[in-house]
């Protein structure tokens, strides 16, 4: 094998690669990163066998090969080099020993044989393909990832639920505590239902672009789902199980409707934040009557209590909140006025942006006893 | 002398309590652990003057107490006794200044700051208090006064029994530089040897070595011990401590090996664990497993729960899958033990969740009733059936 390259684009995928690698395993060739030559440049792949990440890049191949290269090593090395092209060759003598050079630097890694390397989950040639403008698609995942549930207890939970249906793509997380849904208009009318790991989410987030010109394909089988980003692909296996019935948990009755403005709202919110967190609790105070009262009170910290104005429609109500469950809603709401609706102390208050109606968050409330 | 602090330490205390309320034992050899004859498993928990003269220690086989001194008086002991003198020892110490910390049934740090206008300088109060525990509970006690926490305890121990020790900033020095390492805070079986390894058997030696070269071989520990072993220690006499965790174990007399009698033992130690939460306040947000074999290899492995709890399924049943990953084949256990760790105030608020766990609230609502009734009838009122038709270890 042999190739030359431009540090930074090897060192930039590699980044990219490296988030998928396992970083324990007993398998030395799990801890490593692929690379194959390709035609048109090098392909490199990282996996821990939950999802894997494959990335293309631009090189001038001068003799084909594969090796896997231990990940860790190799990038923090490439990052260390200076600017410039490097050029990576196996010895004549052994394939597996990879001499990698810029400028005046030489170093030589010792990796293992490329079929050691697992492969990495595929779609079959059958599995529905769906696609979404990139820049809708991060921002729809950052504003349900929130909600996914970090611990196990419910494994279905920890992933995110994506659904087509009536020309609409719908994704909802939910860890039982809050509730994020966000739905889009979508062209094709088949009907998909699949549960993608959090971790796989939160990775395609990170790697993601504002772009709107450019689109995403996901390609979605029993099993598995794919990723095909810009030179950049990344597959995972889904979650398996049926997700609770989301649609029974959204209400649709109100007693009390509250418009106010978000960003006030928010900053009232992070306010009291600072003063609970200190009592370990996190626990806010709403009143909603004139306006929206936020209340944060912690033993031998202190106390907060600051006025939102907000148009109060029904019923006055008072209802307790773990405000980081709030936060984490109001930091994906980009729109100056928001809807607050509640059903009473117990219940589920839905938060929505005033103008988009494709995103909402159900908060479930604390209860005093 | 800075913020003067006075440490007071029980002689002998469950020994002494019980020479107290029992004049035939007086001038004897009394420990306290248990029958030697039926406790096969028990330890030495105190043991008197006489008994020490045996070389009977603290945390000693019994029946290796039992080798030393055939004719010993051997107590089982009254913890309810002792907690009641433990309360009327600290409340004397109250009469002197509110800033008492209690470290264990039998010893406390004072610090008398401000008080000296109403009872005299320090060592006058640490007299005082001595006389007023031997006049009034007939017991007697060590004391020690120093400018912190570290070295009134050192203090308190070099005259032992019933000394009264001041070291005043002059002579930390003096003192302490002699003393062998273990007496630091901080220094277990593992570090002396360690410290015994680089040449080092005294504090003295110690305190001279570069703040630098402690820190390399002991990380942030060593920087501790630096400062320990120069007399410094910056820790305030705090009144009420935060339970940090709260735990459950117990040893059986024969090993266990059975893996139904393992179960219920653990659901028992949970039960306990549950209810010491709920009596305290506290909601505990792990849990760990502790697994001593016939041998002593102890194994502990720790586990999130999915929410904090104080009801016992939710820890029982973390506690399984905990000891799913202990290996069990065929190896006699010897301790079992259940902890509770990361704990957190139970404000009497919960969280709400679209899928309530119908099994949990049924569990609470039950639980509170339990408690209830043996809040009335007392502990061990209403059982487990499983508890209940367990054949004895």
């Amino acid at each position: 094998m042999h190739f030359v390259c431009e540090k930074n684009v090897l060192a930039a995928a590699l980044g990219i690669v490296q988030r998928a690698v396992a970083t324990k395993s007993p398998l030395p060739a799990l801890k490593g990163v692929l690379l194959e030559t390709e035609e048109s440049g090098l392909v490199l792949s990282g996996t821990n066998l939950e999802f894997g990440i494959k990335c293309s890049l631009q090189a001038k191949i001068i003799e084909h090969g594969a090796v896997v290269l231990p990940a860790k090593l190799l990038t923090e090395f490439i990052r260390k080099m200076p600017d410039g092209m490097i050029d990576a060759s196996s010895h004549s003598d052994n394939p597996l020993n990879i001499n990698i050079a810029c400028g005046n630097i030489k170093f030589d890694l010792s990796g293992y044989p490329a079929e050691e390397f697992p492969k990495l989950a595929e779609a079959s040639s059958d599995a529905a393909r769906l696609a979404v403008e990139e820049g809708l698609l991060k921002e729809m995942f950052s504003q349900t990832e929130v909600a996914i549930a970090r611990d196990e207890t419910r494994p279905i939970l920890t992933g995110l639920l994506l659904e087509t249906e009536a020309n609409k793509l719908k994704l909802v997380a939910t860890d039982g505590h809050r509730l994020a849904f966000r739905q889009a208009a979508y062209a094709d009318n088949t009907e998909l239902k699949a549960v993608i790991p959090g971790k796989a989410i939160r990775e395609v987030s990170k790697i993601l672009e504002d772009a709107q010109d450019k689109k995403v394909e996901i390609c979605l089988d029993d099993t598995c789902v794919v990723f095909i980003m810009d030179g950049i692909v990344l597959s995972s296996r889904l979650v398996e199980g049926k997700y609770p019935p989301y649609q029974q948990i959204i209400p649709t009755d109100f007693k009390t409707s509250v418009v106010a403005d978000a960003q006030a709202l928010q900053a009232a919110l992070e306010r009291a934040e600072i003063i609970v967190r200190e009592g370990g609790n996190n626990l806010v105070l709403l009143q909603v009557d004139q306006g929206i009262t936020v209340i944060g009170a912690s033993q031998d910290v202190g106390r907060v209590e600051d006025f939102v104005p907000a148009e109060v429609q029904g019923e006055p109500l008072e209802i307790r909140f773990n405000v980081r469950l709030l936060l984490d809603c109001f930091h994906n709401i980009k729109d100056q006025q928001v809807h607050l609706d509640f059903t009473g102390p117990y219940s589920p208050c839905m938060i929505r942006p005033f103008e988009n109606h494709n995103y909402l968050h159900l908060v479930l409330p604390v209860r005093l006893s | 002398m800075e913020t003067p602090i006075i440490h007071v330490d029980m002689d002998a205390f469950f020994a002494a309590v019980e020479m107290r309320d029992n004049p035939q034992y007086r001038g004897k050899p009394v420990i306290i652990g248990g029958d030697p004859r039926r406790d096969v498993r028990a330890v030495v928990s105190t043991a008197s003057y006489e008994a020490r003269k045996y070389g009977i220690r603290s945390a000693m086989p019994l029946v290796q107490a039992w080798r030393l001194c055939p004719h010993g008086i051997f107590l089982r002991g009254n913890m309810r006794k002792y907690a009641e003198v433990s309360r009327q020892i600290m409340a004397i110490f109250s009469r002197y200044t509110p800033l008492v910390e209690p470290l264990s049934i039998d010893e406390a740090f004072l610090d008398v700051t401000g008080c000296e206008k109403l009872f005299g300088p320090p060592r006058q109060i640490a007299a005082a208090i001595q006389e007023d525990i031997r006049r009034e509970l007939n017991l007697s006690c060590s004391v020690g006064v120093a400018p912190n926490k570290f070295l009134a305890k050192i203090a308190s121990d070099l005259h032992k029994p019933g000394g009264l020790t001041v070291i005043a900033p002059g002579d930390i020095e003096r003192v302490l530089h002699p003393l062998p390492i273990e007496k630091l805070w901080g220094v277990g079986e593992k570090t002396a040897s360690k410290l015994r390894d680089m040449g080092i058997d005294t504090i003295g030696q110690l305190a001279r070595l570069p703040e630098s070269l402690l820190t390399a071989a002991f990380g942030k520990m060593g920087a501790g011990l630096w400062r320990l072993a120069r007399g410094e220690d910056g820790r305030m006499v705090t009144t009420s401590r935060e339970a940090k965790s709260i735990s459950r174990e117990v040893t059986f007399p024969r090993d266990i090996s059975d893996p139904e009698q393992v179960r219920a033992v653990l659901l028992e130690l949970a039960d306990d664990v549950a209810l010491s939460l709920r009596r305290h306040g506290y909601l505990a947000t792990k849990v760990t497993l502790k697994v001593r074999y016939g041998n002593f290899d102890t194994v502990t492995r720790q586990g999130t729960l999915p929410a904090p709890a104080c009801l016992t399924m939710p820890i029982y049943t973390r506690v399984l899958d905990l000891l799913a990953r202990v290996d069990l084949r065929g190896r006699g256990i010897r301790l079992l033990g259940v902890g509770s760790g990361g704990l957190v105030d139970q404000t009497g608020c919960r969280q709400l969740s679209f899928f309530e766990n119908s099994g949990l609230v049924r569990e609470e609502k039950i639980t509170q009733a339990i408690d209830k009734v043996e809040a009335r009838y007392g502990r061990g009122a209403v059982k487990r059936a499983t508890l209940l038709i367990r054949k004895d270890p």
